[in-house]
């Protein structure tokens, strides 16, 4: 869903600007590194950008007998990783711009935002998280296809509300009103497109590690995951964003939870704060409370905690081999014929 | 929703250049061009006059007719927006402004946002003509020099100049495997033509992963790195 | 003696210009030693057999030698090998005497002059001018010498007037001349060319034959040729290597190799159509096939020698 040339004005084309250029900046340095880890590869960035233009020219049946064209960049993110599926849809972007007067220069950051980050960053993230929970090539490409489109969408949408919620003299709606029109106007066109995009990206991504698996191995698609810092990351980030719960407060006896009178102290404390309190003090310490107070997050928090726990348990057992596994395992299934050059 | 896009018709333009060589703007210096491109541009979505859009649509109309700048191609670029436009411009007649002009069953059309619309499709229509002025009147390769003379990173112009050299071997290649599949059946119904699509789609990713080796092969036999 | 035919059974052709101003690079190579050596050769691409096993050769300066074989025999991957593009598992290649190694090997360019099969994969720049100038940029050479060599090789290769056309343009014969042009401006003084006439119109096909003679007789180069194009063999090659399955089979004078039919059935390989109809001739008549012609204008002089 390109932003055509000169919708964005002022403000909006300036802030849409410089973040397209950020975006760039971050797949160009990713694309830079990668040609500096492997010099020999290097025609694979042009040749893979070339492909990925071509997806955005590829005809897919869209509703009512039309064909439409799917972004590509979910499949380039996926292919080639975020930062260099995003720079090298930028850059299939530019030549749209210049070749088939699709979107613009003056909106290339808009649709670098929407399609590079949404879809390819956006791509990449579904699909690894989709691997991740043991989804075959064919559900997460699709899954990542899907999703990419969507947030490709919802993006744009946001981008132009927020252009005129914000920027646009005498706006009727907010925001959301904006939003929520822009989507209901493009979602019944852009709907049957983002489910040819999930086909064809899944169809394409299980085919290519069908036939050829060890390209999906050389591109690190498909690679030993880092399940535990992905996990831990995420429970980090959970951790960091729950509300505080009030259910269990350190200063409320348990016995007399709903009793307590507020702003009274509590006639008992925990023994182990007790002694806590005392070491620290001894050790010249002052005791505070703790940085992350867990207790106060009650057993929403533990609940939670479980989950998390349980859900890790099965991901890692599931995917035990691969971490544990050796480096030179052979694939299962015969190994298909390679092109000699 | 995007409009049709047809590289035969790129090639086509491409090749009707190469006949004009000497006609009109064609003559220029591709980094004037590109500069006054994106000046044009810049000061289009940022000085927002009505006046200023319409002084440079024609102005670029102008350029690519003295260019003898092919009318399917200079067409193109007036008609290829108008899809992602004309939405915008509704949106915006009925979302923005305060004086009512009409009333459409539950919509309003403002006179405020009616002008915003305008010029919004205007500014779009002058955007995109100057693009085309630069497309039709400049061989790719001299927009590639001017974009190295202009400094942008070496990586980025390279990869560019890739992607352009073979997106048309890459569609040559794609076209034929969909010919042979609709030859075979392979087209009918939205089902099969999506799980076709797919693995034509993966058969021309191999295809561009293997020459990319030959490829790099073909630049080290020249003293390449 | 070299069984090069002196006149050839192609259409004759007018003199390519510029053609007598090429000059091979000097290679310092002592009197009697090889340009181009392989010793007990093997490669083999991951977890499959031997696409080269065990092959040895030498090619001496000037030599003009035909690399034959079925599809899959090796051909290609011999080339890459003496190009210095692949690394073999077994065995050495030397190029000027020197062998090859990882260090020498990237200096392999300024000997060797490599033409792929498909020039698609060779041709990667954008405009014509700018893919004949890419190899004698890399030769650090003054500007002005890469114009005089690139405008030497359009014009010897004629497609100077595609100098300013963009790759995707080209027809395929073109893409082939032009692929050609960019090996000819490095002045290499050995040209490994894989499959030089596939998609060559006959007229074409008998201008690039002028060419190839001319660089290798008049010039000095050294041409190693793949081709399955049988009949154009004794045009260009004084020597003929055929291989199979990764096996060097044959190595010797074209007239003894394109006679020898059992040999060639055996690699999978047909003869020149006339040589194919005067030994089947000979059979029928019962006779000992010998004197075999290898090509039309041999047949004829034959021929007229019979019947006077």
């Amino acid at each position: 869903m390109h932003i055509s040339e000169g919708i964005l004005t002022g403000p909006s084309f300036w802030a849409t600007t410089v973040a397209g250029v950020a975006v760039m900046i971050w797949g160009v340095s990713d694309m830079k590194r990668f040609i500096k880890e492997q010099p020999e590869r290097k025609p694979l960035l042009g040749m893979a950008g070339a492909f990925i233009f071509l997806v955005s020219l590829i005809p897919i049946p869209a509703y009512m007998g039309t064909c439409s064209h799917p972004c590509g960049t979910p499949l380039a993110g996926i292919l080639l990783g975020p930062g260099i599926g995003a720079a090298l849809a930028g850059l299939s972007l530019v030549l749209q711009a210049l070749l088939f007067a699709h979107g613009g220069f003056a909106t290339l950051g808009a649709n670098i935002l929407s399609l590079g980050l949404g879809g390819a960053a956006g791509g990449w993230l579904f699909f690894k998280l989709g691997r991740k929970l043991g989804l075959p090539l064919l559900a997460a490409a699709g899954l990542s296809g899907l999703l990419g489109d969507i947030l490709t969408y919802l993006i744009s949408g946001s981008i132009l509300g927020g252009h005129l919620a914000f920027f646009a003299p005498q706006p009727q709606y907010g925001f959301g009103r904006y939003l929520a029109v822009i989507m209901a106007a493009y979602v019944p066109v852009q709907l049957p497109i983002a489910l040819g995009e999930m086909a064809v990206t899944g169809i394409a991504v299980r085919s290519i590690g069908r036939q050829r698996p060890e390209v999906l191995e050389g591109l690190r698609v498909v690679s030993k995951a880092t399940l535990a810092m992905v996990l831990g990351l995420g429970m980090v980030v959970s951790l960091l964003s729950l509300p505080s719960e009030t259910q269990a407060s350190s200063t409320v006896p348990v016995t007399e939870r709903g009793n307590s009178k507020a702003g009274e102290p509590a006639a008992y404390t925990g023994m182990d704060e007790k002694v806590n309190e005392a070491m620290a003090e001894a050790a010249g310490a002052k005791p505070h409370d703790p940085y992350i107070n867990l207790e106060a997050k009650g057993d929403v928090w533990n609940a939670i905690l479980l989950a998390g726990g349980g859900l890790a348990g099965f991901i890692i057992g599931r995917r035990w081999h691969l971490l544990f596994g050796r480096a030179n395992e052979a694939p299962s299934g015969p190994t298909p014929p390679t092109m000699k050059p | 929703m995007s409009g049709y896009l047809s590289i035969s018709d790129l090639l086509k333009a491409e090749k009707a250049m190469a006949g004009h060589l000497r006609s009109g703007l064609r003559c220029m210096d591709a980094r004037l061009k590109l500069a006054l491109v994106v000046v044009a541009v810049l000061f289009n979505v940022v000085l927002l006059d009505y006046r200023l859009s319409l002084g440079l649509l024609l102005t670029a109309w102008i350029g690519m007719a003295a260019s003898r700048a092919p009318f399917r191609q200079m067409a193109w670029f007036v008609v290829a927006p108008v899809w992602a436009t004309l939405p915008v411009v509704l949106g915006l007649a009925v979302g923005l402004g305060q004086t009512p002009l009409i009333k459409i069953g539950h919509l309003t059309v403002y006179h405020e946002g009616l002008a915003q619309g305008g010029q919004a499709a205007l500014r779009v229509l002058a955007d995109t003509s100057w693009t085309g002025l630069l497309f039709l009147t400049t061989p790719f390769t001299e927009i590639l020099a001017a974009l190295r003379w202009f400094h942008l990173p070496v990586v980025v112009v390279d990869t560019l100049g890739f992607m352009y050299r073979y997106v048309f071997l890459l569609w040559e290649e794609f076209s034929a495997m969909r010919i042979s599949a609709r030859a075979r059946g392979g087209l009918l119904g939205w089902r099969r033509q999506w799980h076709t699509t797919g693995v034509i789609t993966a058969q021309v990713f191999l295809r561009a992963y293997d020459r990319a080796q030959r490829i790099q092969q073909a630049v080290q036999a020249r003293g390449g790195v | 003696m070299s069984s090069r035919l002196q006149t050839s059974s192609l259409p004759a052709c007018s003199p390519l210009p510029g053609i007598a101003a090429c000059k091979p690079a000097p290679v310092s190579v002592p009197a009697g030693q090889a340009v181009l050596e392989a010793e007990k050769l093997h490669f083999r691409y991951a977890e499959e057999s031997d696409a080269v096993a065990g092959v040895s050769f030498k090619i001496m300066p000037g030599e003009a030698v035909a690399l034959c074989g079925h599809n899959g025999s090796g051909k290609t991957t011999l080339m890459k090998l003496l190009a210095g593009l692949l690394k073999p598992v077994k065995g050495r290649v030397r190029v000027a005497g020197t062998e090859l190694d990882t260090r020498s090997a990237r200096e392999v360019f300024r000997t060797v002059g490599l033409l792929f099969q498909d020039p698609q994969d060779q041709l990667f720049c954008n405009s014509v001018g700018e893919d004949v100038a890419y190899g004698p940029r890399n030769l650090v050479l003054s500007e002005a010498e890469v114009n005089e060599r690139v405008a030497l090789a359009l014009d010897i290769t004629e497609v100077r007037h595609l100098e300013k056309r963009p790759i995707h343009h080209l027809s395929g014969g073109e893409m082939k001349r032009v692929a050609l042009a960019g090996i000819v401006a490095m002045q290499t003084s050995v040209l490994i060319l894989d499959e030089p006439f596939d998609g060559l119109d006959p007229a074409a096909t008998a201008r690039l034959v002028t060419l190839i003679r001319h660089l290798a007789n008049d010039h000095g180069y050294t041409v190693v040729m793949a081709t399955h194009q049988m009949s154009l063999v004794p045009e260009v090659a004084d020597r003929m290597l055929v291989m199979q399955g990764g096996l060097l089979i044959a190595d010797g004078p074209v007239r003894e190799l394109l006679t020898n039919i059992p040999l060639l059935e055996q690699a999978r390989l047909e003869p020149p159509s006339i040589t194919r109809f005067f030994y089947k001739k000979a059979l029928l008549e019962n006779r000992k096939p010998e004197r075999l012609p290898l090509t039309l204008d041999e047949a004829l002089q034959w021929y007229r020698g019979k019947t006077e």
